[in-house]
């Protein structure tokens, strides 16, 4: 009785404490958008920034109903403010939106470098002490090219471990991709003990990157470095001039040679580019949302299979996750919550989408394991940033069935087919003879100044805020 | 760092709720209108036709069956219809009787028994229906449970309004707040939590505090009383009234009969379900009984009688409230902890307010 009574004073005082702090510092949440490319980052975030600054206007409650913090701890509103870090460009959420209100509208571009933004939330303070102020809570989001996500599993390999990465892949997918064996020829031609041909190299660099682009084609999501396919500021840097060995590995290369000079850049690449990129966009995060276009995957045919969960799994590795304690967050900051959501959940109709979360479920078992074990808190969902389509209702064959209908009329209605909720190559093979994804829809046209159409993001903002209100 | 494995293992069976076993291949339709064709939103659900069930039938379930049949072949109603004919035949011997007297007598009789026959059918009818509610309720909670097991969002949103519009004390202005706030595409959990939050909330704040002061008085007469066979009176009056009152909080005036559908209900969940809440809540239990032994026995007994209150009156709230209470809403815990401390302030209070020599 008596160590409950002092357990529970010392846990009041503690927590009045960290308050108190928090109160100082004003509260701060970093949430790491991760995706790999084209899989709606830039679309959630403008969703995302698109809900924040509708708070405390008319009607927003209505699209609030699954975030019960929303009207409990009076949220009245929501801004963007000046970003954290001042060297960063700021998220370019504006000519997003405009590009949605435009006719007719258009997705955002293709993202092509890092930017972040911030946004505060204000709400009603709900401690006694403090009555009838309000209470500030920063959102700090980046976003960054897709294909510089996939790099971060280069970060504790060597030149050697990446190589024979690379050189597995390229052996399983000999007969997938075409020009394969043409690339693992022109490598093995090289001479590794002699000194670096400019020419030489740069070609076999460029049927590399070709190579690259054509997995991406067929759905692979492992394709290393991903900085070759999007080099941004980096094109025609040397940092960025060599290719894995996919060829036996030399003995004892002198120095100078092309093997030791491509190993060289390889290390700077992993520590100057690499983790530079880590640092920057993924260092002391507290959340992160895990975008996973489950369409894309399925899409992707028997090669790229094992890709989405040992993708995830690997990268997610590089991500601290477990409960954050106030004391260890200043020291070691954890992700203390992990959301994985299934993107562009308005390609199926409303009674399929519990089948796309069981899908989810089923593809990310081992990277959820790995936030489990690290004593995260593991949140499944469907999202639908941006929405291109409207879910009908109508009598189809004597019975009610569910349809979608894009914004163009003319398009008529179409059922896209039932999901499989289970991620099997019975399932993928289904998926490609039967169902239909429609690609390339434009999204739903956005009035001027109107909330963007989407399906979640009340959800997702109650999975990443509800507690720190 | 996993890196490429060479093998990899099929997901584990996980405990899919939707899995779905035949996979339907999509279709197009051309573009033309005129098909009954509307856009899913909540607002156009008020039809409340509920997709999960075929539709005409409504879902009464084995239990409905059963009471029919022993209805049918039961001694007791063929005693009944017995006694009706005999009255029956006893009013019309009467009638006749004051006819033969008088006609003014004779017509005044028949008014006199119109009267109170219909007066009598009223009295039923009321009675019947208060146990017909009781018992759609009840059935609603198992469409609920249903349509949470394999319906979707919209059936959700269709139950929770004929919900609504079986009820008497729904506030208009939280139903018109659950209707803007209720998506189709939200999972009937989702659907269910959001109804239960905005429009059910009002009233179990309502039938908690009912049950918190009827058990809290109910606790403090038993604590006082120095003869034991007043305070079981005293306790099982209180306890009669409280079921009442948290039945009338949700809307429930039931008569007679209502009253004893209720108290079957109420019993048979304090022993089966009761078991089941015991287990969760053996820290509450805990809790209690420290306090119970290191208050005095005649204290202890009140502390006691206020717990079995407080668990006969989650009973009822459990067998009327429309949906089943969720976890976090409502706990039988939470409601005790609630009690004891309130009873606690509210003995020292009485203790101190008995004068300084009185022993803390
Ligand atoms: N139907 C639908 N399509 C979406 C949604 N979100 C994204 N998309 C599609 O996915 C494409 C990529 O979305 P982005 O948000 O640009 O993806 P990204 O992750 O930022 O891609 P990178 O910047 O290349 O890494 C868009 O052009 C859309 O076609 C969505 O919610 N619904
Ligand atoms: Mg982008």
């Amino acid at each position: 009785m008596l160590d409950r009574l002092l357990n529970g004073i010392t846990d009041t005082i503690s927590d009045t404490l960290s308050d108190g702090v928090n109160r100082l510092l004003d509260r701060e949440l970093r949430i790491g958008v991760t995706g790999l490319s084209r899989g709606g980052k830039t679309a959630f975030i403008t969703s995302l920034v698109n809900t924040v600054l509708s708070f405390g206007t008319e009607g927003a409650q209505s699209r609030m109903g699954r975030f019960r913090g929303y009207t409990e701890a009076g949220i009245g509103y929501g801004g963007i403010v000046q970003n954290h870090n001042l060297t960063v460009p700021r998220f370019p959420y504006e000519a997003c939106y405009d590009a949605l209100t435009a006719r007719p509208p258009r997705w955002p571009v293709p993202t092509e470098s890092v930017s972040e933004i911030r946004l505060e939330v204000r709400c009603r303070d709900s401690r006694f002490y403090m009555p009838g102020r309000t209470r500030t809570l920063y959102l700090d989001l980046f976003d960054y090219p897709g294909e510089w996500l996939i790099d971060l599993v280069l970060l504790g390999r060597s030149y050697e471990e990446f190589s024979a990465l690379v050189r597995e892949e390229a052996q399983r997918l000999t007969e997938a991709v075409e020009g394969t064996a043409a690339l693992m020829a022109q490598c093995r031609a090289l001479d590794p003990l002699a000194p670096p041909d400019v020419r030489a190299l740069h070609a076999v660099v460029e049927s590399y990157v070709a190579w690259q682009r054509r997995c991406k084609e067929i759905g692979i999501a492992m394709v290393v470095p991903g900085r070759f396919v999007l080099p941004g500021e980096l094109q025609g840097a040397p940092v960025i001039e060599f290719v894995p060995w996919l060829g036996d590995p030399p003995r004892d290369p002198p120095r100078g040679s092309l093997y030791q000079v491509m190993r060289q850049r390889y290390e700077s690449f992993r520590t100057e580019v690499v983790e530079r990129f880590y640092r920057e966009v993924f260092s002391g995060l507290d959340r992160q949302v895990i975008l996973i276009d489950c369409f894309k995957a399925l899409r992707g045919g028997k090669e790229s299979f094992r890709g989405v969960n040992d993708t995830f799994a690997a990268l997610l590795g590089n991500f601290s996750y477990g409960d954050s304690n106030f004391l260890l967050r200043l020291f070691a900051p954890r992700i203390d919550k992990v959301i994985f959501a299934a993107t562009k959940a308005d390609l199926v109709t409303y009674d399929e989408l519990p089948h796309l979360l069981e899908l989810l479920r089923s593809m990310v078992t081992s990277a959820a394991r790995e936030v489990r074990g690290g004593g995260s808190n593991c949140q499944f969902m469907t999202l639908s940033s941006i929405s291109a389509t409207t879910c009908h209702e109508i009598t189809h064959q004597g019975r009610r069935a569910q349809v979608l209908r894009t914004a163009n009329r003319a398009d008529g209605s179409f059922y896209p087919g039932t999901m499989p909720s289970k991620w099997s190559v019975e399932a993928m093979d289904f998926f490609r003879e039967h169902f239909l994804l429609r690609q390339g829809l434009p999204p739903l046209p956005v009035e001027e100044g109107g909330p963007v159409p989407s399906l979640g993001m009340d959800l997702m903002l109650s999975y990443l805020l509800e507690d720190k209100l | 760092m996993s890196g490429f494995r060479p093998g990899f293992e099929l997901p584990p069976e996980d405990e899919a709720t939707g899995t779905n076993e035949a996979l339907n291949p999509g279709f197009e339709l051309p573009g033309e209108e005129g098909r009954g064709e509307r856009q899913l939103s909540a607002a156009d659900l008020e039809t409340g036709q509920i997709s999960t069930l075929p539709p005409g039938e409504e879902p009464l379930g084995d239990d409905g069956e059963e009471l029919r049949a022993s209805f049918w072949s039961s001694p007791i109603l063929w005693l009944l219809c017995l006694v009706v004919a005999v009255g029956g035949l006893q009013v019309y011997d009467l009638i006749l009787s004051a006819f033969e007297r008088g006609t003014v007598g004779g017509w005044c009789w028949c008014g006199g028994i119109g009267l109170a026959l219909g007066l009598a059918l009223m009295a039923i009818g009321r009675e019947m229906r208060a146990v017909w509610r009781l018992r759609s309720t009840g059935r609603n909670r198992e469409r609920a449970r249903e349509i949470t097991a394999s319906g979707s969002g919209r059936d959700a949103i269709a139950l929770c309004e004929r919900m609504a519009a079986a009820s008497t004390v729904v506030d208009q202005a939280a139903l018109v707040a659950f209707r803007d706030q209720a998506k189709p595409h939200f999972s009937p959990e989702e659907v269910f939590s959001l109804y239960s939050r905005l429009v059910l909330s009002k009233v179990d704040e309502r039938a908690k505090e009912i049950v918190l002061r009827r058990s809290r008085d109910s606790g403090i007469v038993v604590a006082l009383s120095p003869v034991a066979w007043i305070d079981m009176a005293f306790f099982l009056a209180r306890s009669l009234r409280m079921i009442r009152e948290v039945a009338a909080a949700y809307g429930y005036r039931c008569g007679l009969w209502g009253r004893f559908a209720l108290y079957r209900v109420i019993v048979r969940n304090l022993v089966y379900i009761g078991l089941a809440d015991l287990a969760t809540d053996m820290g509450a239990d805990v809790l209690g009984a420290e306090l119970l032994a290191r208050l005095g026995a005649s204290a202890g007994q009140g502390v006691a009688a206020g717990i079995y209150s407080t668990r006969l009156g989650y009973m009822a709230i459990k067998a009327v409230r429309p949906l089943p209470p969720a976890p976090g809403e409502l706990s039988l815990a939470s409601l005790r902890v609630r009690l004891v401390s309130d009873s606690v302030g509210i003995l020292r209070r009485m203790a101190q307010g008995k004068g300084p020599t009185s022993r803390r």
